[in-house]
């Protein structure tokens, strides 16, 4: 194996490691302040990816359309969400978990059969931007340059999140309703709204991610599941609700996932999983996580 | 308060119910066509399966989401003895429960420390291994072909004849879970789900006694899984997938966890819905997914709990 070969591996991994990045950043942040675990969101990239096919045709393939997309598309699907919180959701977070997981496993399958039936059961892919069409060169290393605007958009949308959480009122309000709920709605801010923002924000990052996979892959109504586990799997190595875990838990995926297909392609997703094993027995919080043991 | 005479009285019509239905079931075959009892048949090995995992859902009040390790264990246990050892029927099932409960053990020991949405996402991180590695070991399990072609001997291979065997099976497992959940140990379990501190206080070891019901429970799955097995002639990835154990989950809460039989009665509706569904149209996941929605917010305490709340005594713990 030749070093291009290995570079060219390595950022076959690293592209597949920014969608499932952009898939667990929202679990994670979701699963951080609300507590829940968010079963729909692999069902969020999906619908994220076939209305990006949807805009993207309504406006003709041309690169300017393609932009538009990526700002509309998301927020449609990040603002259905946002309703389905509203009217759903929020009467259970002070229930029993299993009521909520079982609520968003129900969105999750009926997101299936509606993105079925609106864009029907052949498998589709967004017409490719006029201006990634051509190759990029690194190294000697051929690489598609849309692959590489993927991965740049990963660090934008990282850092963005990032901001957001650790340096505007809003993020501190959103880790001051994380930590605690009363204490939070006693200094008068409206605690429902604060989560249905999160909520939809975390919706709104997986629909990026729908959205940035859609000229690259053919997208099927059950895309989801499988992207949508591997992201719960990246949760989990990075201990909930960890942002920066969330991130380097997914390189860790993605690049098990290239290179482990290099040495044993039969065991390429077993090894993401093996991967998981080790992290729960030496720390079942993850990486990044804190301790939740109970005595 | 019901007088102690009511109660007696409520007994005997309970008792009366259970022997129509124990008849019904046995006189199924005489009547029902072979695809009815293909139908019950399935119905009866889930409920064991759903049955199974009310004792960690709604006993233990943990959410587990990852009971279908269990299941898929149990069945490609019995699998591999059967068809890569070449064993004999009655060991491979002997095999299935155990193997099933020794993964319990594993999987029990790290995750029933903790609870909620944490104990949720453990569970279902370790049954998704147990996917994996039969999704992709070729060698052994067969990856997503899966192991086919299960010999079955000859006395059971008739609809009718496996149709009693399983109904059985569910039986002896029933009133075997009945009578753990009326021991001190099943009291002791509900004990800590209301409240875990008080039961650490009075000297018992919590955890042990929840691992312990985690193991029992994966036992039980581990026959389920075998049965399925068994009826297939098959086992295939699927057993264990993580959907799996989302739909059991499902079964129990629209059984109602808070009530014995629940689980059965949810288990029966989900599969036959989902046969019945799929007949008339592609989009029955649509449907399902429009009915859970809508139980979680409407009858959170099941459908049995809901017709207990309103015509039975005593109130159902809804969890």
């Amino acid at each position: 194996m030749t070093g291009v070969d290995v570079l060219s591996q390595f950022m076959s991994g690293l592209t597949t490691a920014m969608i499932y990045f952009l898939i667990a950043a929202g679990l994670t942040l979701i699963l951080g302040v609300l507590k829940i675990m968010n079963f729909a969101q692999g069902g969020i990239y999906m619908l994220g990816a076939y209305t990006t096919y949807s805009f993207v045709k309504l406006f003709g393939g041309t690169d300017a359309g393609f932009w538009l997309t990526l700002l509309i598309a998301p927020t449609v699907v990040a603002a259905f969400f946002c309703l389905l919180e509203v009217f759903l959701l929020r009467w259970f977070y002070e229930k029993p978990a299993l009521y909520i997981l079982l609520m968003t496993y129900g969105i999750l399958i009926v997101t299936y059969d509606l993105a079925r039936m609106l864009w029907g059961w052949i498998i589709l892919t967004a017409p490719m931007p006029p201006m990634f069409q051509q190759p990029l060169e690194i190294f000697g290393l051929v690489f598609p340059l849309y692959n590489a605007f993927l991965i740049v958009m990963g660090f934008f949308v990282f850092s963005l999140i990032w901001f957001i959480i650790h340096k505007t009122k809003l993020g501190k309000t959103m880790r001051a309703a994380a930590d605690d709920r009363e204490m939070t709605a006693a200094l008068g801010i409206n605690v429902p709204w604060v989560f249905t923002g999160v909520f939809g924000l975390g919706a709104w990052i997986a629909a990026i991610g729908g959205a940035l996979v859609a000229p690259m892959a053919g997208m099927a109504a059950d895309m989801g599941v499988e992207a949508g586990i591997i992201a719960f799997v990246v949760v989990v190595i990075a201990g909930l609700g960890s942002l920066p875990g969330a991130l380097l838990a997914s390189f860790l995926v993605g690049e098990v996932q290239a290179f482990g297909i290099l040495i044993l392609p039969e065991f390429a997703i077993a090894f993401t999983y093996l991967v998981m094993v080790v992290v729960l027995i030496i720390r079942p919080w993850g990486l990044f996580g804190k301790p939740v043991v109970i005595k | 308060m019901p007088q102690p005479g009511e109660k007696r009285k409520g007994r005997t019509t309970l008792w009366v119910l259970i022997l129509i239905i124990l008849a019904f079931l046995t006189l199924l075959p005489v009547w029902a066509p072979k695809m009815w009892l293909h139908m019950a048949i399935q119905v009866l090995i889930v409920a064991l399966f759903a049955m199974s995992l009310n004792m960690i859902l709604g006993r233990a009040g943990l959410p587990s989401f990852g009971h279908a390790a269990f299941y898929a264990v149990g069945g490609y246990t019995l699998a591999l003895f059967v068809v890569r050892l070449k064993a004999p029927l009655i060991l491979g099932l002997a095999a299935a429960p155990l193997a099933a409960a020794l993964l319990a053990v594993v999987i029990g020991y790290f995750s029933v420390r903790l609870s909620g949405i944490h104990f949720a996402i453990l569970t279902m991180g370790f049954s998704q291994i147990v996917w994996a590695i039969a999704h992709k070991w070729y060698g052994l399990t067969g990856g997503d072909d899966g192991i086919t072609g299960i010999p079955i001997p000859a006395a059971i291979q008739g609809a009718k004849a496996y149709y009693y065997v399983v109904l059985a099976v569910l039986c002896a497992c029933l009133a075997l879970i009945r009578i753990i959940q009326g021991s001190a140990f099943g009291q002791t379990i509900v004990a800590i789900r209301e409240n875990r501190d008080r039961v650490t206080f009075s000297g018992l070891k919590v955890w042990h006694h929840q691992l312990l019901n985690f193991v029992i429970a994966g036992f039980f799955a581990g026959i389920a899984g075998s049965l399925l097995a068994i009826f297939n002639r098959a086992v295939f990835p699927e057993f264990g997938y993580w959907t799996t154990s989302a739909s059991v989950v499902l079964m129990c809460i629209l059984g109602g966890v808070g009530v014995f039989i629940g689980p059965l009665v949810g288990a029966a509706i989900i599969t036959l819905l989902e046969h019945y569904i799929s007949l008339y149209t592609f989009y029955w996941q649509l449907i399902l997914g429009l009915l859970i929605i809508l139980f979680v917010l409407f009858m959170p305490g099941g459908i049995s709990g809901f017709f207990k709340d309103r015509f039975g005594s005593g109130t159902a713990p809804h969890r």
